[in-house]
């Protein structure tokens, strides 16, 4: 059964719910030994543009795939390794999520502890001292007599 | 009179009933007609809200005294230089003295008085009395103030006005019971205007105020709706002014707090308390203290420098009739005065700055020992009577900047310590988070009759700290006798010289050499070492240097003599990209899909993604370890 897949090539981090894609080619392949939905095989035939390549997206499946492995064989074909993007895959549903969001990019330190943090051990001392003082230099005697 | 103290007791007794609830500014409060001494722990603008209300009322329970004459006085002539009789008898607390012809602007000899006596206590909110201010108006009710009636006793009453000399008159009422003779005339050394005390002698001239314009204290010209108009406008003028502080018969006085300084008539609205909220230092208590305190049978003098090597001199010229004043007839050495010295202290603040009371201190020329008007010792040098014990110093206020500019955990605690200096208390700490970002106000309460003193640290919102420490420095004037003076004044100087010699040492200074000289020269002979005292005293201080120690008293001259924060925050590097591959704390909820960047969420829902369970557990591991929106 031939199934039809589109390579491309993506710049985005892994953790990107929405990825970059620039599209190479588009080829049909069969499922190869041990394919599963989370990490498929597909075999298909060599195309030189597959260097290029480090992402794919099967129609059939509705569902993008990293680009793990890509083996070649003497006959011209090629097997082409994958693995689940779950996060791109299903980007509409996760960006519906209302949820708490413990830590944010465009924020900011706050009162809130931060253990990530790195705090190091050096002692600073900064001392803020009062415009008044005390006169230890003249003063005032102050004499308590019976009656007056 | 009962309406009045009851009100007292119903505002004292709804005060204590609210500590709890209002706040951490501590207070003392004394019922100078009870004795009753309640702490008052206040914090904000209610608590003063609440002080001026009841204040007000209790003004306008005793402002309507005032329309109710308690007894009338009639003084006839008898012609020309003549006497007056006061009818009945009876206390004159406070009395108005009007002319009979109200159309004179001067008093004539031949004018009959009318004396209206009235109990008048409206203006004091210690319950001492008024006195008639200077150029009071002759021709409207002024306000004469105490007259004493004992039996067989006449009281000469001497009325001024600034326009000459006036007749006298003379009222004198012979026979038993009420006794008063009212004498008009001119005359006054410093236009202060004084009562006549309680048990004054019959010999003794008494002023008891003057007669002119409109600017007697009147109940036209005192807004009694607002207890500091009066006391800003009239009452504390008029101590200003040097008038004499008035004295109720029988009266007792103790310190008094009468209520906060800092009472803003317009406080902001109360629009709750958001714990993200910082003090901006703009509402710093004041701090002030209204401290009414007479000081009992014993009196306080500011001295000079001068005044102190002044009282040997007065000491070697005083009269037989000075000691036989003071109920000596046989010894007449100079150990007798000493016994009426209670105490020599010296405080290193100026002691006159700090009356924020009622009573205003009084320059003067004289020590007046025991109760006898006769035993006064003249001083030189500028000296001062102290009005109050109790004296309030604003040692400053302190801003503590946030550590990255604006508030961070890194300025909580435990990441940020933060103690505080306080000269003659000690080290103390503080909790970062009530100081970082905070303006600290630092106040000082010293009480003069112990030399103890009371620091009180607040920020905009909270008192944080009351502590106490010894600030005066006792120095060694005893009366018992003349050995144990010298030897205790010897004592003192070997003391002193050993603190400064331990300085000196540590110190490394040049310091030593005269106060070693001055401790020798303190062990020298006793007959002059009284004299010698006060100027080995002065000596020894000035040559206090200014090593670093602790404690209190004269030791703690020793240590930094300002009020100082001292924070230690923690050292921290953010990295420029730390938003970007750590993200900020944020602890918000928010929908995913509107933000943008680096987010990590918290315990996600995954329910409605129709996913495999092992694409939800990728799902569930991306999201709380963060992704990129």
């Amino acid at each position: 059964m031939n199934v039809t897949a589109n390579f491309y090539t993506t710049d985005s981090d892994n953790r990107a719910l929405h990825k970059n894609l620039t599209s190479v080619f588009q080829a049909d392949f069969v499922y190869y030994e041990d394919s599963s939905i989370i990490n498929p095989v597909l075999r298909l035939a060599y195309n030189s543009a597959i260097k290029q390549c480090n992402y794919f997206y099967i129609g059939e499946l509705n569902r993008y795939y990293f680009i793990d492995n890509i083996r070649f064989n003497s006959g011209g074909e090629m097997y082409v390794s994958g693995h689940i993007d779950a996060l791109t895959t299903y980007a509409n549903e996760i960006g519906n999520i209302q949820c708490t969001i413990s830590r944010y990019e465009h924020f900011n330190l706050s009162t809130l502890p931060d253990t990530n943090v790195v705090i190091k051990n050096y002692d600073i001392i900064n001392i803020y001292q009062s415009d008044k003082s005390f006169d230890t230099t003249f003063g005032n005697y102050v004499l308590q007599i019976l009656g007056g | 009179m009962a309406d009045i103290m009851q009100s007292w007791t119903d505002f004292l007794n709804e005060l204590a009933e609210n500590i709890e609830s209002v706040g951490n500014v501590t207070n003392t409060l004394v019922n100078e007609t009870t004795g009753v001494q309640r702490n008052i722990i206040s914090q904000n603008y209610a608590l003063q809200d609440m002080y001026y209300q009841r204040l007000l009322s209790i003004y306008q329970n005793l402002a309507d005294l005032i329309d109710h004459g308690e007894t009338t006085f009639e003084m006839a002539s008898s012609g020309g230089y003549g006497f007056y009789r006061i009818v009945s008898g009876g206390d004159l607390y406070l009395v108005t003295i009007q002319s009979g012809n109200s159309a004179d602007s001067v008093i004539a000899t031949s004018q009959h008085f009318t004396i209206h006596a009235k109990m008048f206590r409206k203006y004091e909110p210690d319950f001492s009395i008024p006195v008639i201010p200077k150029y009071s108006d002759t021709t409207t009710e002024v306000y004469a103030g105490v007259i004493g009636n004992e039996s067989g006793h006449s009281y000469t009453i001497r009325m001024y006005d600034s326009t000459g000399y006036l007749n006298p008159y003379q009222a004198n009422v012979g026979g038993a019971g009420l006794s008063l003779r009212v004498r008009v005339s001119k005359s006054t050394s410093d236009g202060s205007i004084p009562v006549i005390p309680q048990g004054s002698n019959l010999s003794d001239s008494y002023y008891v105020g003057g007669l002119a314009n409109s600017n007697a204290l009147t109940t036209d010209n005192v807004n009694i709706e607002n207890p500091w108009d009066y006391y800003n406008n009239i009452l504390k003028p008029k101590l200003d002014d040097n008038l004499r502080d008035s004295t109720l018969p029988d009266e007792q006085k103790n310190d008094l707090y009468v209520f906060p300084n800092g009472y803003d008539p317009n406080p902001p609205a109360d629009e709750g308390i958001d714990d993200t909220e910082k003090g901006t230092g703009e509402n710093l208590p004041n701090f002030g203290l209204k401290l009414a305190g007479a000081v009992g049978f014993t009196s306080y003098y500011l001295l000079s420098y001068q005044g102190i090597g002044s009282m040997q001199n007065a000491l070697s010229v005083v009269t037989n009739t000075f000691w036989e004043a003071l109920g000596t007839t046989t010894d007449y050495s100079q150990s007798n005065l000493l016994k009426y010295v209670m105490s020599l202290k010296w405080y290193p603040i100026d002691i006159l700055s700090g009356n924020q009371g009622l009573y205003a201190d009084t320059q003067t020329t004289s020590i007046n020992f025991a109760f006898n008007q006769n035993t006064q010792l003249p001083i030189q040098g500028d000296n001062y009577k102290l009005g109050t014990t109790m004296r309030v110093y604003n040692m400053g206020s302190i801003s503590i900047p946030y550590k990255l500019g604006h508030e961070t955990f890194l300025d909580k605690d435990p990441y940020t310590t933060v103690n505080i200096w306080l000269p003659f208390c000690g080290l103390y700490p503080l909790k970062a988070d009530y100081v970082v970002g905070n303006t600290i106000a630092i106040n000082y309460v010293i009480d003069l009759t112990t030399g103890m003193c009371t620091a009180i640290v607040t920020n905009d919102q909270n008192t944080l700290l009351n502590v106490t420490g010894k600030i005066g420095v006792d120095y060694a004037v005893s009366g018992n006798d003349v050995i144990t003076q010298s030897e205790r004044i010897a004592g003192s100087y070997v003391n002193g010289a050993m603190s400064v010699i331990n300085g000196a040492i540590s110190l490394g200074t040049a310091a030593m050499s005269e106060n070693i000289a001055g401790a020798v020269s303190a062990t020298a002979g006793i007959a002059g070492s009284i004299a010698k005292s006060s100027i080995d005293i002065a000596s020894a201080k000035r040559a206090v240097p200014v090593a670093v120690s602790s404690g209190s008293g004269f030791g703690a001259c020793f240590a930094p003599n300002s009020p100082s924060i001292i924070v230690n925050p923690p050292a921290v590097k953010i990295p420029s990209n730390y938003g970007h591959t750590n993200g900020y704390v944020y602890n918000q909820s928010a929908v995913i899909g509107s933000l943008s960047g680096f987010v990590v969420c918290n315990n996600p829902d995954l329910s409605n993604i129709s996913a495999t369970q092992t694409e939800k557990n990728e799902i569930y591991s991306i999201l709380t370890s963060g992704i990129y929106v």
